[in-house]
């Protein structure tokens, strides 16, 4: 009974601390976990569907993991912009950025538990070029106040080896929607499951995207 | 042991025992007064994801104070109402270049959005903070008082706009008098960064009847009431029972904001 007691008091008490470890995660299209300190390569892009500007995007969300609600901010620097601007609407605010340097989002977005959202962070080019953009996004936790930050570099390249994805849908995947319903290795063969090399990869929502597995 | 049991049993409740609320779901109380109208521009865009939680939260306030005390007026205008941001000429549908101009008298071209500024007073971007700078602003006292009547016969081309203004001492003030309209149906891409068609736009600005930018002086000796008018021709692209005059008059020298008033011509068209 003794033993019963303290097995029910620790898995109480140690539970939450296990759920603190991690805040919160960016993931791509495919719920792939972006780890801190990783560098991306965005060489593929869409047409906005009103406009018909090209538009690399990473796709990324973030996802609250933490158990609680956090508070997330981001600060960003462009350390390289041929042309074109970047624009970023997530946390807050919508902004855009056309030089080199280090810029703070000046509003915070508060996530519940378990919530995800889509970083919207995109090189909108307006001829070939290269932009290189390191994000770090900063989480504070509303219950603990602990804080935890994730940081990684995408590099946007557009060239005229860049292939078109599709028009442009800003409603691009979360974590729930749209699904994967189709893919296919190089050589073009369905396949079910995710194999070494580069996939093709559907959604239900008609896109089709370029993915490279090492 | 049993009173290490219930020493057990109290940990366990007192670890499981606390209940989260969602920071949405908590009770904030504020006790206010109202002493005056407030101005609310709404710098916003077609283009820009962020922008419906600002309208969202800007009716919640609306809700909260009561429609006639809170004025709200949305100039589309800025990066994220154009194509893009580098093409300042390329406006999308609901922007205009005087609302551009408004914009740049306030903000740098790259400025994020949404923004609002409050009274011509403060700025803000985190609609976290609108509730508390609405209620310090409504709350702020002011003797200046603005009247409005505006004459429209139907099937007529133009409006007629007569503002009154008073106040309980001398004061050398500004008037600006606006067009707004409402129910406007156009595209908006929503916070999910997914575009809605059938978005429904409200407050737009449309049209200055008074000097762009700088407004028209106004000058009031104390107890003494002041009349001015203004006829404005209608444009087809109006829908006439959508639209409002915003009439506001504001300090010559702080630009703060005195007072605010709307009317809405649907109030002035005949029933059949």
């Amino acid at each position: 009974m003794h033993r019963f007691f303290v097995l029910i008091f620790l898995s109480l008490t140690l539970f939450p601390l296990c759920l603190s470890a991690q805040k919160c995660r960016i993931i791509d299209a495919d719920s792939v976990v972006v780890e801190d300190k990783s560098a991306l390569t965005v060489t593929d892009y869409t047409l906005h569907e009103l406009y018909h500007y090209p538009v690399l995007d990473a796709n990324l969300s973030i996802e609250n993991i933490s158990g609680h609600a956090i508070t997330a901010s981001c600060v960003y620097t462009i350390s390289r912009i041929d042309n074109g601007e970047i624009q970023i609407c997530f946390p807050g605010t919508c902004e855009e950025a056309f030089s080199i340097g280090t810029y703070t989002k000046e509003t915070t977005t508060i996530l519940k538990n378990l919530e995800a959202q889509l970083l919207q962070a995109e090189w909108m080019p307006d001829t070939y070029g290269e932009c290189i953009v390191t994000y770090q996004y900063t989480f504070i936790d509303n219950e603990t106040s602990e804080q935890e930050s994730i940081t990684f570099t995408v590099t946007y390249s557009y060239s005229d080896s860049s292939a078109i994805l599709s028009i442009h849908n800003l409603s691009c995947p979360s974590p729930a929607n749209p699904t994967i319903i189709e893919r296919y290795d190089a050589l073009g063969r369905r396949i079910t499951t995710p194999t070494k090399g580069l996939n093709i990869v559907k959604y239900s929502d008609g896109r089709v995207q370029k993915i490279i597995n090492p | 042991m049993r009173y290490f049991r219930v020493l057990m049993l109290i940990l366990i409740l007192f670890v499981t025992g606390c209940n989260d609320i969602e920071e949405g779901k908590r009770y904030n109380t504020v006790d206010v007064i109202v002493n005056r109208r407030v101005l609310i521009e709404d710098f916003t865009g077609q283009r820009c994801t962020n922008c419906p939680n600002a309208t969202n939260a800007l009716s919640f306030i609306s809700e909260q104070f009561g429609d006639s005390n809170i004025v709200i007026v949305a100039i589309h205008s800025g990066p994220f109402a154009h194509e893009k941001a580098s093409f300042t000429s390329n406006r999308l549908p609901l922007c205009t270049e005087e609302g551009d101009n408004q914009f740049l008298r306030w903000f740098e071209w790259n400025s994020s959005q949404p923004i609002i500024k409050i009274n011509r007073g403060e700025e803000l971007s985190d609609t976290a903070e609108y509730l508390s700078a609405v209620a310090n602003a409504i709350s702020y006292p002011t003797q200046f008082q603005l009247g409005i009547n505006t004459t429209y016969s139907d099937n007529e081309s133009n409006i007629n706009v007569a503002i009154w203004a008073y106040n309980s001492t001398d004061i050398s003030a500004k008037l600006e008098v606006w067009l707004t309209e409402d129910s406007i149906t156009d595209y908006q891409y929503m916070p999910d960064a997914s575009l809605d068609t059938a978005y429904v736009h409200n407050h737009i600005y449309r049209k200055s009847l008074t000097k762009e930018l700088t407004g028209d002086d106004i000058s009031l000796l104390a107890y003494d009431t002041t009349k001015v008018s203004y006829e404005l021709n209608l444009e087809e692209n109006w829908i006439i029972p959508h639209l409002s005059i915003v009439a506001f008059a504001r300090e010559k020298s702080s630009g703060e904001v005195l007072q605010v008033i709307k009317q809405s011509i649907s109030q002035l068209l005949t029933t059949p």
